[in-house]
């Protein structure tokens, strides 16, 4: 009645070498793991900020426990099957059957749940501290932050100025952040001086962050938000109190000699153009201004203008009519948002970017 | 009508099988089945065919991804295929998977001739086949759905997604969900209804039980998918304003809706393939599952903590720290059922005599990699950890190791572990191997350095990044990793073809296995048993097989008889088997509703007709008897043992 397989034993050789191959490319990716701190500049793993510093707190406390549970348990579980590969048969040819052990189950389990413990007490603490900007360092820097499709607009409230793509900072001061949408859900994210809070339409939420170093620190909209979700970057650019106030004071009163060409740069930064379109040659959503009026451009349909005004007329109030080869159809219309003084303005401001 | 003859010598020497019975075979025989064997291969057909085709579309990302500043798709292209890589993964290829396993195995392994509902089990099918249809109609109608497979809100209102991507996800998602409640009810009855005498509930072996808990899963948590993804169907076709903010809708109630489903949904993946590997490590460990009891009833907790967890996927939308402190506890709390199943797994092969077949390594992969993504959950069950890798590519390599690394590996195991038995041969067991190594190292060459990705900061869902973010090498690594991932999958494809052809024939019991459907030939005839067998222990062909192991007496129960066969030798073939007839209907009601729905796109006439074919197949299913009559007892219904032979 019992049948048995034959040849159960062939290819033990083979079985061991791919235990040790199974060893060896764990231990390799362990390996990796521990050399993987980059120095990216989204690094999660940098901490240049208190709120970040708050958050290592448990964030370095749980890599340790997790690297000990890891290695024991796998550890475990692959010294079974190396030593039991090859086990003495019983006399009736069947392993002992054991059907299981009390004592075990409630060890496997207690012990677990203390380790659990130990990581509950300070999430706990950590969660609760994070929810309140402290005050302990003088009156924090309020900030709202407005997530657009796909930029973020920076208004300082008690300041009376605003920014776009970069939020400017002083050092050690604590920035009361508050989060709003103006149209998806987005959220705010620049990994090295806090996590990620969303922005979500209808709702206001609550951040606060700080800079211990001065320095530029790269964020990211971490919610995908539609078709530029991914170029939906910015930077937080922290600098002295000095040098923080300088910015605040030419926000304040800007130099630009007034006229149609002023106006249209304050019209870029209000309607939020230069959220996507930066005006000094760099990478952008969309193509940068500098130098663009004059300059041919190439569509992605192969097609190509000089942009003049009747070009840039075009692309804001039927935006997708021509894309310019590498960027993608993402931009709104301002059909019935801008008049038609305002679009002078702006081709103005823009003309005097290639000048 | 051609029949078969499928007389097979049995290969255990108590059970009898020797009766020459036939089956229907063609197409139509194929389209009109309602047996509960053909169903499970057609639902391991279709979802084979899906993880290629959500294959393709992760190769296609990863090649976008090669790179920094790419362009070799477009974003609008890039977003239709993570959003349709992640949708086609979850409900075209691992829960149909799962599915597949559930009906081909369930009835066989509580001795039952087919499921309790056999044609709505039909049903279930073409539902979901015309529901995959509707879902990737898009691809072919000017775009697929491309708002991610969470869909949030209120990015899907007409507003900002006005094409009709979103609509095609709507639609597919509802006929969708037909689909597995009417398995999972049937599930559920046959499981509770159907079992051989002699099975309790705790003899019924794990996999059953899994399926048991997942069935009621999937009945608990789909309603709620229904109900979000109906409100957003009335904000996109009825101009309604449940997740509208400016009309005083909420985005956030879409969120909720959604992971109150998408939590469990988690679990609905994963449990099946829970059951898979304590049903092959016991086998392959030549040991009894160890502590059953504690394997069972832990599936049973995380199904209970799996619906007081959903708000862990929004520790970021600013709760407040209450309820975020809560759902951290809560989802801290589920590692540990979750750990009681990993050590009694490793305690099973514990002083086990290691059969380390290509089975038994995928189930060994699937701890192994399992153990990873359970270990990155803790992690970020902790909401300030959270904040930095949510949303990031951590948390891609996360789910991945839960789903690929674990379901999948479990899953693929299963294919091989249960190949024999569905298909009559054997396949080649290096060829299978080296699948599995393949399909480790590429797994962890592509999934592992997605932990480095996301620590470095990289967010999901970005069709592009730039040079200077520090990314491009390991997005390269990982493109290249999938090389080895697709060769690994190349092996697996030649390996079913070629022994599905040329294969060894497979005797009913090729792995000495302690289950029901390892009892009767291989492939099964259609009526399953011959005689519904009688069910002394866990482990019912071990007591067969090994009565001085697992007799009913090493269990120390004296009020049971000591009976070691399940098939009384003195006992003659059941004369009359009650097997169910083949229909039509289930095809023709599923199509109806599929015409039904796809008239929401394009004009209410369509409704009206959908309705009225779903009528006519309800009407006929309705009057059509359930069971064979006189007359189509001799075209369909040969039961009647024709032969028997006394062995």
């Amino acid at each position: 009645m019992v049948r048995r397989l034959s040849g159960r034993r062939s290819g033990s050789g083979q079985r061991k070498n791919l235990s040790r191959v199974l060893l060896f490319v764990t231990l390799t990716m362990m390996t990796l793991l521990l050399t993987a701190c980059g120095d990216a500049p989204q690094s999660t793993l940098i901490r240049k900020g208190a709120a970040a510093e708050r958050i290592w707190d448990v964030y370095g406390l749980l890599w340790i426990g997790t690297a000990v549970v890891f290695l024991l348990v796998e550890g475990l579980l692959f010294y079974t099957v190396i030593r039991f590969r090859r086990a003495p048969k019983t006399a009736h040819g069947r392993p002992v059957p054991v059907h299981g052990n009390t004592k075990l189950e409630i060890v496997w389990t207690v012990i677990p749940a203390l380790v659990l413990v130990f990581i509950a007490i300070p999430t706990v603490q950590i969660i609760a501290d994070l929810s309140e900007a402290p005050t302990h360092q003088g009156d924090p820097l309020k900030v709202d932050v407005i997530g657009h499709q796909f930029f973020f607009e920076f208004d300082y409230p008690e300041l009376g100025i605003k920014s776009t793509n970069t939020m400017y900072i002083p050092t050690g001061t604590v920035v009361d952040i508050s989060l709003q949408s103006n149209d998806v859900i987005h959220s705010f994210w620049v990994p090295q001086l806090q996590g990620k809070t969303d922005l979500i339409p209808g709702r206001t939420n609550r951040m606060w962050l700080e800079a211990s170093e001065e320095g530029t620190y790269h964020g990211q909209c971490a919610e995908f938000c539609g078709l530029g979700h991914a170029l939906m970057r910015f930077q937080v650019e922290a600098q002295s109190q000095a040098d923080f106030d300088a910015w605040v004071d030419q926000q304040q009163n800007p130099s630009t000699g007034g006229g149609e060409e002023g106006q249209g740069q304050q019209l870029a930064s209000s309607l939020g153009c230069t959220g996507c379109h930066t005006v000094d040659g760099s990478a952008g959503v969309g193509p940068t201004w500098q130098g663009l009026y004059g300059h041919n451009v190439t569509f992605t349909d192969g097609s190509s203008a000089t942009v003049d005004d009747a070009y840039i007329t075009e692309s804001i109030l039927d935006p997708n009519a021509k894309v310019v080869e590498g960027f993608q159809p993402l931009m709104p219309s301002f059909e019935g948002r801008v008049t038609d003084a305002d679009i002078q303005a702006i081709i103005a401001y823009i003309k005097s970017l290639s000048e | 009508m051609a029949t078969r003859a499928i007389a097979r010598p049995s290969q255990v020497g108590a059970v009898k099988h020797d009766e020459t019975l036939s089956e229907p075979r063609g197409l139509w025989s194929w389209i009109t089945t309602i047996d509960h064997k053909r169903i499970g291969i057609m639902y391991l057909l279709l979802s084979i065919f899906y993880l290629f085709v959500g294959g393709i579309e992760a190769g296609l990302m990863r090649v976008q991804l090669s790179h920094p500043d790419n362009t070799f798709v477009s974003a609008d292209t890039f977003n239709q295929l993570f959003t349709m890589h992640g949708t086609t993964m979850i409900f075209l290829a691992v829960m149909p998977m799962s599915a597949a396993f559930f009906n081909y195995l369930v009835p066989l392994m509580i001795g039952a001739r087919d499921v309790a509902f056999p044609r709505l089990n039909a049903f279930s099918w073409w539902v979901l086949l015309f529901g995959s249809i509707v879902l990737n109609l898009g691809w072919f109608t000017g775009g697929a759905p491309n708002a991610g497979w969470f869909n949030y809100a209120n990015l899907t209102s007409s507003a900002f997604s006005p094409g009709h991507n979103v609509d095609w996800w709507v639609l597919g998602i509802q006929i969708l969900g037909l689909s597995s409640l009417a398995t999972s009810f049937n599930m559920i009855v046959t499981i509770i209804n159907m079992r051989a005498p002699g099975m309790g509930l705790m003899r019924m072996p794990p996999f059953v039980w899994m399926t048991l808990i997942t069935a009621v899963l999937i009945v608990m948590a789909f309603p709620s998918l229904t109900v979000g993804t109906t409100f957003l169907m009335f904000d996109r076709f009825f101009d309604t304003n449940f997740f509208v903010p400016e009309a005083g809708g909420s985005p956030l109630l879409w969120q909720h809706l959604f992971w109150v489903f998408g939590h469990p949904e988690v679990y609905i993946m994963i449990l099946p393939a829970f059951g898979i590997v304590s049903e092959i490590i016991p086998v392959f460990s030549r040991k009894p599952l160890f502590g059953y009891s504690a394997v069972i009833f832990s599936g049973i907790a995380i199904a209970i903590l799996g619906f007081g967890v959903w708000a862990h996927h929004m520790f970021t939308v600013g709760m407040g720290p209450v309820p975020t402190s809560v759902f951290a506890l809560t989802t801290m709390l589920i590692a540990l059922p979750t750990g009681v199943k990993i050590f009694n797994w490793t305690f099973t092969m514990w002083g086990g005599h290691l059969n380390l077949k290509s089975p038994m390594l995928f189930m060994i992969g699937f701890i192994s990699m399992f153990i990873i993504g359970g270990i990155s959950g803790v992690m970020h069950a902790s909401p300030p950890v959270d904040m930095q890798q949510q949303d990031s590519y951590f948390v891609v390599a996360h789910f991945h190791y839960v789903l690929f690394g674990g379901s999948l590996f479990g899953l693929m195991g299963a294919i091989y572990y249960w190949f024999p038995k569905m298909s009559g041969r054997m396949f080649h067991e290096g060829l299978a191997k080296a699948h599995f190594v393949f399909m480790f190292l590429g797994f962890n060459f592509v999934f592992m350095p997605m932990h480095w990705l996301g620590l470095e900061g990289m967010p999901r869902r970005i069709y592009t990044y730039s040079e200077d973010t520090g990314w491009a090498g390991w997005n390269l690594f990982i493109s290249l990793g999938l090389f080895v991932l697709v060769f690994s999958f190349i092996l697996f494809t030649v390996n079913m073809l070629m022994s599905l052809v040329a294969g060894e024939k497979a005797p009913s019991d090729p792995w000495d296995s302690d289950t029901l459907e390892w009892s009767i030939p291989s492939p099964p005839p259609f009526y399953n048993f011959a005689h519904i067998p009688t069910v002394t222990t866990r482990v019912p062909l071990w007591t067969e097989k090994y009565p001085d192991v697992y007799g009913t007496g090493a269990h120390g129960s004296d009020s049971e008889p000591e009976m070691h066969n399940i098939y009384p030798a003195d006992e003659e073939p059941d004369a009359s088997m009650h097997m169910p007839n083949p229909s039509i209907h289930p095809l023709i009601l599923a199509f109806g509703i599929t015409i039904g729905f796809l008239g929401l796109l394009i004009h209410p006439g369509v409704i009206v007709l959908g309705g009225a074919i779903a009528f006519i197949g309800l009407f006929g299913w309705v009057l059509q008897p359930a069971v064979g009559d006189g007359e189509s007892h001799d075209e369909h219904d040969p039961v009647e043992p024709v032969a028997h032979t006394a062995r």
